[in-house]
């Protein structure tokens, strides 16, 4: 049974975010566009998620961008600071991150790669 | 190699929503002539280099020219943009690129920028080195009357026919 979680839940524009909780993993979905209008949104809403994560204690958090047409380099960075912040955390209190890629979107190969790159030991990438 | 020809020019004052329209008509234009993967570099490159025009153009104008020279099943492909733009911001550019030349690797070089702008509050900085490591281009730049010219290139292969 898994549940809506609100504050998770953000958009501008044709871009969205929302997210729901399992009991196991904390997931959300990336849809749209995230380009300059997106920014504040995406940045708002991973911070939302790293404070949900940390609230419920996850294990393991699941970030769909299956549906995302694209991602600009200052959304990339809000993903970047987002990794950098579980990478600070205490080793033992840290959440693992996967990243739900789709092949056909072929930007997310390369942008994925360099943030599993940037956090080898937290971040896994799944294709859908 | 035949010479350059460019294939599409576009100048307009260009806003965040714009330049998306521009990257999927770019997108969609090169994935009918080069493999897909080539074709989303270049539509990303060129959505990072407008935003960047978006950003910094001094009188809100600005022009990206996409030339791509064949040669047998590829070729190179070049997008070039040019807008007004303050020293400050050549200044930065020019740094950014001599960064690249020096690190050399380019994913060594986006990992070095990646780490340097996680701890930033505002900009990314990500946009040149983005299209440096993941559009796999070599980059650089001339200012000329206070238009600055980014040229970005890139060796693509042509879309198999079916």
């Amino acid at each position: 049974m898994s549940a809506t979680v609100p504050s998770l839940a953000m958009a501008a524009g044709d871009f969205s975010v929302e997210g729901e909780w399992n009991g196991r993993t904390l997931s959300t979905r990336f849809r749209g566009n995230a380009d300059l209008r997106a920014r504040q949104a995406l940045d708002n809403a991973l911070t939302a998620l790293h404070a949900e994560a940390r609230r419920i204690g996850a294990r393991d958090v699941a970030v769909d961008l299956s549906r995302l047409e694209f991602m600009n380099s200052s959304c990339f960075k809000s993903f970047v600071s987002w990794i950098n912040r579980v990478q600070e955390m205490d080793a033992g209190a840290r959440y693992q991150i996967r990243l739900l890629s789709n092949p056909a979107l072929h930007w997310q190969k390369r942008s994925l790669h360099a943030l599993q790159c940037f956090a080898t030991d937290l971040v896994q990438i799944e294709s859908t | 190699m035949t010479p350059w020809q460019p294939l599409f020019e576009l100048t307009f004052r260009p806003d965040p929503e714009l330049v998306t329209v521009v990257r999927r008509f770019v997108n969609g234009l090169y994935d009918r002539i080069l493999d897909g993967d080539a074709a989303a570099r270049v539509a990303m490159a060129t959505h990072e280099l407008l935003e960047n025009t978006v950003k910094y153009s001094l009188d809100g104008r600005a022009s990206v020219t996409i030339a791509l020279s064949r040669n047998g099943h590829g070729g190179v492909l070049s997008i070039c943009t040019r807008n007004r733009a303050s020293d400050g911001d050549v200044r930065n550019i020019a740094g950014a690129l001599d960064e690249m030349r020096a690190v050399g690797d380019p994913a060594r070089y986006y990992q070095l920028v990646l780490r340097r702008t996680a701890a930033r509050e505002i900009g990314s900085g990500l946009g040149l080195a983005r299209v440096y490591a993941e559009g796999e281009m070599t980059m650089r730049y001339q200012l000329a009357a206070e238009e600055l010219s980014i040229v970005a290139e890139t060796v693509v292969a042509a879309r198999e026919s079916p």
